[in-house]
């Protein structure tokens, strides 16, 4: 355990001594919460969840609040997770020639990631709190921190899959402003209320937070159980994927 | 099993491919006895470097063994180091993954800062190093836990003469205690200090004599 | 052969083809087809769908991002081999003028693409307009890239502070699907604004004006980027980075 503590501790120091890293954390999600919530017209909108409209009618503000909230949080997750995984994937032998067990560094590595990522829900469900009248805060704060888990290991894949950082750096970005800021908004996207979408890594986290915000039918912890499968399928193709790169 | 006191790692018929079909290693012997300095050359994409990652269990062999009972030290080619940790950060994430505690990390870590003058260097994170600075730390860090044998992968790429001849004492110092050490290498100058020089051709080790000009393949 | 290394790197060939594609294809195919209203700047009231402005504004946020993209990397990476081809023989002039070609025929593809590929999704029939304004945009956006370039060269930030940027400044403020902050006057301060305007004055008005200054305007903007980009080279402000 001692060992698990101190790995970690090496691992966020190398995380703030990164002074881009440590701007990005604290910049752009609250950059893209601001922008968002400037860019939405003051009024009301027509919301239908679950085959319901959604009574009292939401303001566009809100959903757009909610919405860059998720992807400044899901951007900042995944971006962190993949510069970590760069960075370990190529430590990881020597790590392990100095008698540190796999078990070991991937905990070091999970707890890193989870205090990054606690860190930063609290500071974007704080921010965009300016704007939103929530109803159940764990609800929202846990949609938001389940979101942010979810694409932390879509970084982890992509730091496996690509050679390049630039390259690691544009898929993130197509993946998650795709998903969050484009996908799942219903400002203005078509798709959004199809079958498919809860296919889609952020749906169930940003129903999550819809639920704990607005007054619907049901409770946001009915959707927890698909998070935390889809974060389980994540992981399941992380696994696969080290396995044959290993070999 | 090794029963011989004296010998400290044995290679037997090592085979290793990337690709099927395209052996890099067809079978390599070898045995490194106490106090040896072995010498390792050959062609850029020879395999020197796999070889090595094998004999550390960086990578694992297709076919043939790797016996030893010592402990092993191993220096990449490739600095792999923590960026953005210190120098100290570094030798304590390592020793403490071997169990050593933070007192003897310390003892050990000026030890090795005495030997390779590098101890002003302590406090100073790794990305803010020049290259021969940090390929004397990756060195460094390979010193840690006193091994039986040093396997070392082109250790002194950049570094200053003075840390080139500080280098070499310290193998010297290390075969006089019975260690033994495996380097590749491909300055001339080095030969002369090798107990024996092999070569690695077509994926084998061979020992290549100066008398007849023919190289011949190292068995057991 | 600047041309070919560059063809080399997978990271060039997803940011030139793949990711305008991406870009312009994702609005399309999701954007609902619903009317919507803006104003000009020139004061004119459009009534469009919000599918076809969403279309033609990715176009122009594509050619944004892949030519920050661009201008950023050819500036880091010839920062130091001009120098080495300088030893060798070249000439800066020789040197630049290459790379100027280079940029320009990889962004002449993109934009073609980016053009003809908007112009198979939308209903609006203006080819003018859009190609001047990829061009315009092309031309900022480059000038972006070089002066952050000179200023932090250091891959990863820069490329996520450009492409975050382009994302922030041609999707969500000067594009009127960011119906309140559009409405801003400071808005037209932002390096995407008066490209913008020329694609959906001549995309979406029965009567488009005002060409003229609107590129006179993006020009500006443009000498002025590249001035302060040359000024921060010349006064040496760039950050250490280590490569």
């Amino acid at each position: 355990m001692s060992k698990i503590i101190f790995l970690s501790n090496q691992f966020l120091k190398t995380l703030y001594r990164d002074k881009f890293l440590v701007v990005l954390i604290f910049i752009l999600p609250v950059l893209l919460i601001f922008v968002g919530a400037m860019s939405a017209p003051d009024r009301e909108v027509l919301f239908i969840m679950d085959g319901q409209i959604v009574n009292p009618a939401p303001e566009t503000v809100e959903i757009s609040v909610i919405l860059y909230s998720l992807t400044g949080l899901v951007l900042v997750a995944s971006i962190i997770s993949f510069y970590l995984g760069m960075n370990l994937n190529k430590l990881v032998p020597r790590l392990k020639q100095y008698s540190y067990t796999t078990p070991q560094i991937i905990s070091a590595f999970l707890l890193v990631v989870i205090l990054i990522n606690l860190l930063i829900t609290l500071m974007v469900t704080v921010f965009s709190l300016n704007w939103l009248d929530v109803n159940d805060m764990i609800g929202y704060f846990l949609g938001l921190f389940l979101s942010s888990l979810l694409f932390s290991t879509f970084g982890l894949i992509i730091s496996k899959l690509v050679d390049t950082t630039a390259l690691g750096l544009y898929l993130i970005l197509t993946i998650s402003i795709l998903d969050t800021a484009f996908l799942e908004n219903p400002l203005f996207s078509r798709r959004y209320n199809e079958d498919w979408m809860n296919l889609m890594p952020a749906y169930y986290s940003i129903k999550m937070a819809f639920r704990a915000i607005f007054d619907l039918k049901e409770n946001w912890y009915d959707d927890i159980q698909f998070v935390l499968f889809y974060e389980a399928v994540l992981v399941a193709i992380y696994l696969i994927i080290n396995y044959f790169k290993k070999s | 099993m090794i029963d011989d006191k004296n010998l400290l790692l044995e290679i037997k018929d090592v085979k290793f491919h990337y690709k099927k079909n395209n052996d890099i290693l067809t079978g390599v012997n070898l045995e490194l006895y106490q106090n040896e300095i072995i010498g390792i050359s050959g062609e850029n994409g020879s395999g020197k470097s796999t070889l090595l990652k094998i004999l550390v269990g960086l990578l694992k062999p297709k076919t043939g063994s790797i016996s030893t009972k010592s402990k092993i030290g191993y220096s990449p080619q490739n600095i792999l180091l923590f960026d953005n940790l210190t120098v100290a950060e570094n030798f304590h994430v390592f020793g403490r993954g071997m169990g050593y505690d933070k007192k003897a990390i310390k003892d050990q870590m000026y030890d090795i800062f005495d030997k390779l003058n590098f101890a002003k260097y302590e406090k100073v994170l790794i990305k803010n190093l020049s290259g021969g600075t940090k390929q004397k730390v990756n060195f460094g860090i390979s010193l840690i836990g006193d091994p039986d044998i040093l396997i070392l992968d082109e250790p002194y790429q950049g570094m200053d003469y003075a840390s080139f001849i500080a280098f070499w004492d310290i193998q010297f110092e290390m075969r006089k205690l019975g260690k033994s050490i495996i380097i590749v290498s491909h300055i001339i100058e080095d030969q002369s200090k090798f107990s024996r020089s092999l070569h690695l051709i077509k994926g084998k080790l061979q020992c290549c004599k100066e008398e007849d000009c023919k190289c011949y393949e190292v068995k057991n | 052969m600047i041309f070919r290394n560059l063809l080399r790197q997978k990271s060039i060939i997803f940011s030139s083809t793949i990711l305008p594609i991406v870009i312009i294809w994702a609005t399309w195919w999701i954007t609902v087809e619903v009317p919507m209203t803006f104003e000009l700047y020139s004061g004119k009231l459009i009534s469009a769908s919000m599918l076809d402005v969403h279309i033609v504004t990715g176009a122009i946020t594509a050619m944004g991002i892949t030519s920050a993209i661009f201008g950023f990397l050819i500036t880091v990476e010839f920062a130091d081999i001009s120098k080495r081809l300088k030893q060798v023989g070249y000439s800066y002039s020789e040197i630049n003028s290459s790379i100027f070609v280079v940029l320009f025929l990889v962004l002449l593809f993109t934009s073609s693409i980016s053009v003809s590929f908007s112009y198979l999704l939308t209903k609006s029939d203006d080819l003018q307009g859009m190609i001047i304004a990829t061009l315009l945009i092309s031309f900022i956006y480059v000038s972006i890239g070089n002066l952050v370039a000179n200023i932090y060269p250091d891959v990863t930030a820069g490329s996520l502070i450009l492409l975050i940027f382009a994302f922030m400044d041609l999707m969500m403020i000067v594009n009127p699907m960011g119906e309140a902050i559009y409405e801003q006057s400071w808005v037209k301060f932002f390096p995407g604004y008066w490209p913008t305007q020329i694609v959906l004055e001549y995309g979406f008005s029965d009567t488009p004006s005002g060409m003229i200054s609107q590129i006179i305007y993006s020009l500006i903007y443009f000498l002025i980027i590249m001035a302060l980009s040359f000024f921060v080279k010349k006064i040496g402000v760039t950050m250490e980075v280590k490569k």
